[in-house]
């Protein structure tokens, strides 16, 4: 069931994502720009809407129709406080007043990277097909729940067989019943179908065998399926004590992954966000669309943060947020995600799957040992442009060179070994 | 064959025990209990019938299966406030040093999450330059010991640090008013910081105390002794006072020279046991082997000693002489020296027993030294101060003084004064000690009896102890202010010449203590820390090393990153000048001891226990002795010849159907009884004990008994010999050794050469590759036959090992780095006992002697090979480190019916916990005994609590959190630290760069004091593993078996002429 939906919304993410790539390479000059709005920028700005900053999308007009070039908004963005102070701007003062004087922190952008973010949200287009594809997987999913669970209906065809046979048997000896009377023949004994049924089988050795047999079978085949499950837990959502969705933050928000799983890049675990990594938006952010602020409150009290007074309480006894750990990979494996992020250079959603449209995460993939394999076996290593496999890349090539092979996938260099991950 | 040398493990095998010679053929050598269960009177009295055994049985699985059925619910918290240093799954590293008043290293801290899990050297140190030994990277262990104190402690009961601080700041105020004795009593102190602040103290306790001022009587007298008078007075458990003075007498200065092992050509050590224990072992022992290298000019070391120690079964030269015969053997190699040199000033000397030409060692020794004038190293460790000054005169004479003697650089790792504590005893029996300060030691335990400390301390009404964790001396001081773990703390130290080594805290301190240091701050009122103090005096008092890659915001940051500076000297300090004094030589050569008859012991350091103040440490306790290689216990080590039936008749076979006998030793009037352990090489008429023990534990059991106490002193210096009556007891003990279990079924593994075979033939002759006859009769060399596929081995990485056997001293410190980096369970004494030892390595210890046609008959002929195994009482001993040789034609690889051990292309031999099923047929299969089988759970099994540290809370976060933690029922063995491989690979990934020749090391590697074992990528051309392997002294263990080890050995070369030392 699961499975179904869950290929079903892959496949629909995938759509989705072939033509968010259309879209954006049609965009191909505001890439850079793109790629540093996400990385610096989307934290505390919407291009159309407020969030703890103002909505972007038109501020480069309203700044340059004031001023009459960019260089006031760009120096407005690269340091906010020092453009207040030396240009004394009033517009400028009283963006800060509104925005609860929160201080936008010094950018280390150059003055062309500032251009390219602000050409990038010049060129901006909401991105229509993503709420259309969204809508589509949810209306797949409806369709799927009103179809029911196959397993019923095949019980309810047998029970209609079952009692169809029935009433077929039933007439059919009361005609044979009502022949032998005809041909005034004695009438056999009442029949009782129970026996017949035994009987039947106790003359039809081959037909015992072969029920046997299937019923064995079939009987089989569910023992080792269930046994294959156990431990399997994809599809695992479990409660967790804050109603945090990933969907708002990296779907709609489109906070990049790495700003709050920052350790991704660097060690094994991507790392779960520590308090003050919230707090870095949620300072201003303060209520949310969908919980209001029963949900950001719940931060508040683990690190201990006034809402009404906008400051940190004095000697507060913090306390640790208790997230339920969904993705439980076996203490005797060893995963680490720069390994897959950086060097492997894998997206997030490989194994994480649609995790920007998640409200609460569940586990995507089976991670159990052949799903890690099966990826192995088949994703090609990107060994051109990494110093590290140059010698081993010339190696690879002599030794295949029967194959003709160029591209190697992670199992041509070790990938399926043991020791790369077990120790 | 070049080498005709009889090996053995161990006198069980040479005399050919029946029970050893029955478990050599067994591939395991444990007993299994089969018949015992079944013959128990108990089964047949049960009422369990077979049906409800199947019943339990059948129930159970169920259960089993249902339970496991069950989804884990696992909670994930993450920082509330992430500290920025802390990434989790990162390792940090701190530079910090370890000092305990005996071993001083300056290593790096790994740190996990916060916790501090490994120690390594660090490189940056010119005292211990880059090694570790294995009490320093046990030390990491020791910060999780439970039985620390938790806090502040009054007359035996926890008090909190308030009430504490205040009754002693009253007490010191009471002592400034109204006069009265402070004393210190500290091991040796190299901190400046740490002396300056007791100077400090000093003067602000005798500058009386203004607002309440000295109280008089009503004729005007003070009431009191009046002032107040504060001393610092430091001690040595091992005391090196005689060195000092004998210093000072011979070249007026009062302190321990640096030494340059790695420029002496020829080194002569009376007693000095210099790679492990004497004053800066793991600086030296990096030097010596530096100096060890055949194919350069190899060192040549003499030895003369009466136990077996590191040291002397490293040596070229060993002569066996009794502890009373030193002065003789000093004066006779001085006599030699000075007839050789044409000089004048004979001594009269002669030795009682010479039983192994120890005078024609003496005189070789001495020939050589006066061939290498300026180039030799004369030392000794006895506490004589007259031997320690003939030995001053020996190397003034040689002109080794100002070259391999430095006295421009002095070591202050050695500053105790016997004189000074004995004064000080004294004091406090009379009663002259108001309050008694004692940090870093355990003077109650270390002392000599004769001292009577613990009595003398009885009459100090105040006495505070600065103790971690409780010991002989806190148990009995008034005030227990536990200081933190070295570990936790910030402190600086001065070890050798003008460099300083900086402590840094890598954890929070984990109970409530407080370092000694800020205690003092505390009571003296000041609003300074002590990491206030040692900021401010670094900040500008020292040079930090150039590095430009790197620039910090101060030099206070760079030096406490690097953890080593050196200090600005101030000019008035700069190094005197040793002038030396011929007179002191005369007047110490008429007052040497002579050598007395009758049966003496030699009180020993051990590589693991050392002092003791580790001794509650499960890895230094399991750590086998380097010669003994008995674990968990202290003994009486003996000459087997002094065994056997016509001496005291004692059992010399280990194992564990053979109890050791037992002696009762009695020196002064004190005894103990121990069980009695066969050491070739002991000299004969004397015995070995071990100092350091009496102090540790096995679960309930104390280990051993405390021998400081035995320890005499002459002329006020404590003597480390004495004479001794041995009777035998009826009682017998068990005694746990690993050198006769795991046997190679007795074939020939350490190959060894002398420098004159290896410098004049080529390497057929020495290091012959091994050949066998193929199918067409043909001799070809044992790798172009096998019954194996090949693995593609030359495509990217094969990782490989190069250990040579030259420079391995057997000192242990791979093997407790190896526990620490891969939570290798520590099983305690009854388990070694089965031969159920997990050490993932071991360090195989060989005698061996020449093989005399007379005695041991033609080595050639097989009829005679019994014969070969007849003992000698004085053999030479080579050291092998074995761990998985990560064969690449595996036999274990072969026979696993799950592939649970399989080949990885880039040469592992890999083990796959999780596959395992434990049929243990790979171990079967090893030709090398290094597989390990987990028996029990050693981290839930209630038998292994006292031992195992993983099972007690705080003594898992020693874990290494990227290794997993193995179960029961499974195999294990050494697994190349692929973790670490694996690591290291990612780090050059992401770089995008190849793998940096030496920037993956194994724990072992890393830990190695003398480098002897090196790691890396065998397939990278230009790596040193590469041309270890290749070079001309390696091969490979069991070569002719085919197996192709990824791990060479390097031939051992001996620097003696062949056949010119004849062994008794």
């Amino acid at each position: 069931m699961r499975n179904t939906w869950v290929s079903l919304t892959k496949n629909l993410f995938f759509v989705t994502s072939v033509m968010s790539l259309l879209l954006m390479s049609s965009l191909a000059s505001a890439q850079d720009g793109e790629a540093i709005f996400k990385g610096n920028c989307t934290a505390c700005h919407k291009i159309d809407k407020k969030l703890v900053g103002p909505a972007l999308q038109g501020a480069r007009a309203k700044w340059a129709d004031r001023t009459g070039s960019d260089d006031a908004i760009i120096a407005w963005i690269k340091n906010s406080q020092a453009y207040m102070k030396e240009s004394g701007d009033p517009y400028a003062t009283q963006l800060f007043e509104d925005y609860n004087k929160s201080v936008m922190t010094p950018m280390a952008l150059s003055t062309d990277e500032v251009l390219a973010v602000l050409d990038y949200v010049d060129n901006w287009q909401p991105d229509v097909p993503v709420a259309e594809a969204g809508g589509g997987a949810g209306a797949g999913a409806a369709e799927q729940e009103s179809a029911g669970n196959p397993t019923i209906w095949l019980l309810l065809v047998v029970v209609i067989l079952f009692v169809v046979f029935r009433v077929l048997w039933g007439v059919n000896k009361s005609l044979d019943a009502l022949n032998r009377q005809n041909d005034g023949e004695p009438a056999p004994e009442p029949a009782d179908m129970f026996r017949e049924f035994i009987g039947f089988f106790g003359r039809n050795r081959i037909a015992t065998a072969l029920v046997i047999i299937v019923v064995g079978a079939y009987g089989a085949v569910l023992t080792w399926d269930f046994l294959n499950g156990i431990g399997v837990y994809d599809g695992y959502q479990p409660k967790q004590p804050i109603w945090f969705s990933h969907k708002i933050h990296a779907g709609q928000n489109g906070i990049n992954c790495v700003y709050c799983h920052n350790s991704v890049e660097k060690g094994k675990a991507a790392g779960i966000p520590s308090v003050n990594i919230c707090m870095n938006c949620h300072m201003g952010v303060q209520e949310g669309k969908v919980s209001g602020t029963k949900e950001i409150a719940k931060i508040y009290d683990a690190i201990g943060w006034d809402p009404d007074k906008n400051r940190y309480i004095d000697g507060y006894d913090q306390k640790p947020i208790e997230w339920v750990r969904i993705h439980n990979l076996q203490d005797f494996v060893y995963f680490n995600h720069s390994q897959h992020v950086v060097v492997g250079k894998q997206e997030c959603q490989t194994c994480h799957g649609p995790i920007e449209e998640m409200d609460e995460v569940y586990q995507y993939s089976e991670l159990i040992m052949g799903w890690c394999i099966n990826c192995h076996r088949e994703t090609n290593v990107s060994m051109n442009d990494n110093g590290y496999y140059e010698s081993i890349h010339e190696d690879l090539v002599e030794k295949y060179k029967g194959e003709g092979l160029e591209t190697f996938t992670v199992e041509h260099i070790g990938g399926l070994e043991c020791v790369k991950c077990h120790y | 064959m070049s080498n005709n040398k009889v090996y053995w493990r161990g006198t069980e095998e040479l005399e050919k025990d029946p029970a050893f010679v029955k478990s050599a053929e067994k591939e395991f050598a444990e007993h299994l209990p089969i018949d015992e269960f079944l013959g128990k009177k108990e089964l047949d009295s049960t009422n369990t019938s077979r049906r409800d055994f199947l019943k339990f049985m059948g129930f159970g699985i169920t259960a089993a299966t249902l339970a496991a059925c069950e989804t884990p619910v696992v909670k994930s918290l993450p920082y509330v406030v992430k500290p920025d240093e802390v990434m989790p799954g990162i390792a940090n590293y701190y530079a910090s040093t370890h000092f305990d008043g005996f071993d001083f290293a300056s290593v790096l801290v790994k740190t996990r999450e916060g916790r501090p899990i490994h120690i390594e050297g660090n490189k940056l140190s010119k005292t211990t330059k880059g090694g570790v030994s294995a009490r320093v990277n046990s030390s990491v262990l020791s910060l999780y010991n439970k039985r620390r104190f938790e806090g502040p402690m009054k007359e035996g009961q926890s008090v909190d640090w308030a009430s504490v601080d205040s009754e002693i700041t009253t007490l010191l105020n009471n002592i400034r008013s109204n006069g009265g004795n402070v004393r210190f009593l500290s091991s040796t102190m190299i901190s400046p910081s740490s002396m300056g602040l007791i100077e400090e103290f000093k003067t602000w306790m005798e500058s009386g105390n203004a607002e309440d001022p000295v109280m008089t009587d009503s004729a005007g007298a003070p009431v009191g002794s009046g002032s107040a008078s504060v001393k610092h007075v430091m001690y040595d458990a091992v005391s090196s006072a005689a060195m000092i003075e004998a210093n000072k007498r011979t070249h007026g200065i009062a302190a321990i020279p640096g030494y340059d092992f790695d420029k002496a050509k020829v080194i002569v050590s009376f007693g000095a046991d210099f790679l492990v224990n004497w004053i800066n072992p793991i600086g030296y022992a990096r030097d010596y082997a530096k100096g060890r290298n055949p194919e350069g000019e190899m060192s040549k070391h003499y030895q003369f000693e009466s136990v077996m120690s590191t040291t002397g079964s490293n040596a070229d030269v060993r002569g066996a002489i009794k502890p009373s015969e030193m002065a003789a053997a000093v004066a006779m190699l001085g006599n030699a020296v000075v007839g050789m040199m044409g000089k004048e000033g004979v001594i009269s000397a002669s030795l009682v027993a010479d039983d192994n030409n120890v005078e024609a060692k003496i005189k070789d020794a001495a020939s050589k030294l006066v061939a290498a004038r300026g180039k030799g190293l004369v030392i000794s460790d006895s506490n004589d101060p007259n031997v320690q000054t003939i030995v001053n005169g020996i190397n003034e004479m040689l002109g080794n003084i100002g070259s391999t003697i430095d006295f421009s650089e002095t070591t202050n790792l050695r500053k105790g004064s016997d004189a000074d504590v004995a004064a000080m005893v004294g004091e406090m029996n009379g009663g002259q000690v108001d309050l008694l300060f004692v940090m870093d030691a355990d003077p109650s335990y270390t002392m000599p009896g004769a001292w009577g400390f613990a009595d003398a301390m009885a009459k100090v009404k105040n006495v505070v102890s600065f103790a971690e964790k409780p010991d002989f001396t806190s148990q009995d001081a008034k005030y227990v202010c536990p200081t933190h773990h070295y570990l936790e703390s910030w402190n600086d130290a001065n070890p050798y010449g003008a460099e300083v080594t900086f402590s840094q805290p890598a954890i929070n301190p984990i109970n409530k203590t407080r370092q000694w240091q800020d205690s003092l701050l505390t009571w003296m009122g000041s609003s300074e820390t002590y990491y206030d103090i040692l900021k401010k005096k670094w900040d500008t008092n020292v040079t930090a090393q150039d590095d430009p890659s790197v620039i910090f915001a101060s030099k206070w940051n760079k030096i406490v990153h690097d953890g080593v500076g050196t200090m600005a000297m101030p000019e008035e300090e700069t190094a005197v000048e040793p002038v030396f004094n011929p007179a002191a030589v005369s007047s110490a050569a008429s007052a040497l001891t002579k050598p007395q008859d009758g049966w003496e012991v030699t009180f020993y350091l051990k590589a693991g226990i050392g002092i003791g103040t580790n001794a509650d440490n499960p890895w230094l306790q399991e750590l086998p002795d380097p010669v003994t290689k008995v674990v968990w216990d202290q003994y009486v080590t003996m000459n087997p010849v002094d065994m056997d039936p016509e001496g005291f008749d004692l059992n010399t076979h280990l194992g564990e159907q053979q109890r050791s006998g037992m002696v009762r030793i009695t020196v002064n009037g004190a005894s103990m009884e121990l069980p009695v352990v066969a050491v070739p090489g002991q000299k004969r008429g004397t015995i070995g004990v071990a100092l350091g023990y009496g102090k540790g534990y096995e679960g309930e059991r104390l280990i051993g008994e405390n021998a400081f106490a035995m320890l005499p002193v002459a002329n006020g210096f404590i003597q480390y010999s004495a004479p001794v009556t041995i009777e035998k007891i009826e009682r017998r003990y068990n005694i746990a050794s690993t050198q006769t279990q795991h046997t190679m079924m007795g074939r020939k593994i350490l190959n060894e050469t002398t420098l004159t075979e290896f410098k004049g033939n080529d390497r057929e002759h020495w290091n012959p590759l091994v050949k066998i006859t193929n199918a067409y009769g043909e001799k070809v060399t044992v790798d172009k036959l096998d019954l194996w596929a090949e693995h593609d081995i030359d495509l990217g990485h094969r990782w490989g090992l190069s250990i040579d056997l030259n420079t391995c001293i057997g000192c242990g410190a791979c093997v407790t780095a190896c526990h620490s980096e891969n939570n290798v369970p520590v099983v305690g004494k009854d388990e070694v006992n089965r031969t159920r030892s997990m050490s993932w390595m071991r360090i195989d210890r060989y005698f061996s002697s020449d093989a005399d046609p007379e005695v041991h008959g033609d080595i050639n002929q097989e009829k005679d090979y019994h014969a070969m195994e007849i003992p000698s009482a004085y053999p030479e001993v080579g050291f092998m480190p074995v761990m998985c040789q990560h064969c690449n034609h595996a036999p274990c690889e072969t026979v696993c019916p799950v592939a649970a051990t399989t080949h990885s292309d880039e040469g592992y031999n890999q083990m796959t916990y999780n596959r395992c099923i434990g049929t243990r047929y790979c171990a079967n299969n090893c030709p090398f005994k290094v597989r390990r089988f987990n028996w029990f759970n050693y981290v839930g099994d209630s038998k292994f609590t006292d031992v195992n540290p993983s099972q007690d809370n705080l003594a898992r976060m020693v874990l290494n959190p990227d290794v997993v933690v193995r179960s029961r029922g499974v195999m294990e063995k050494c697994s190349l630290c692929v973790q670490r491989v694996q690591a290291g690979k990612l780090e050059a990934k992401k770089a995008g760069e190849p793998v940096r020749d030496g920037s993956i090391q194994t724990a072992c590697s890393s830990a190695c004091p003398t480098n002897a074992i090196t790691f890396g990528d065998i397939n990278d051309k230009n790596s040193q593993v590469c041309s270890q392997a290749m070079n001309d002294r390696a091969y490979n263990l069991l070569e002719e078996i085919g197996v192709q080890p990824n791990v060479w050995y390097q031939t051992k070369v001996r620097n003696t002429e062949p056949n010119a030392e004849q062994t008794a």
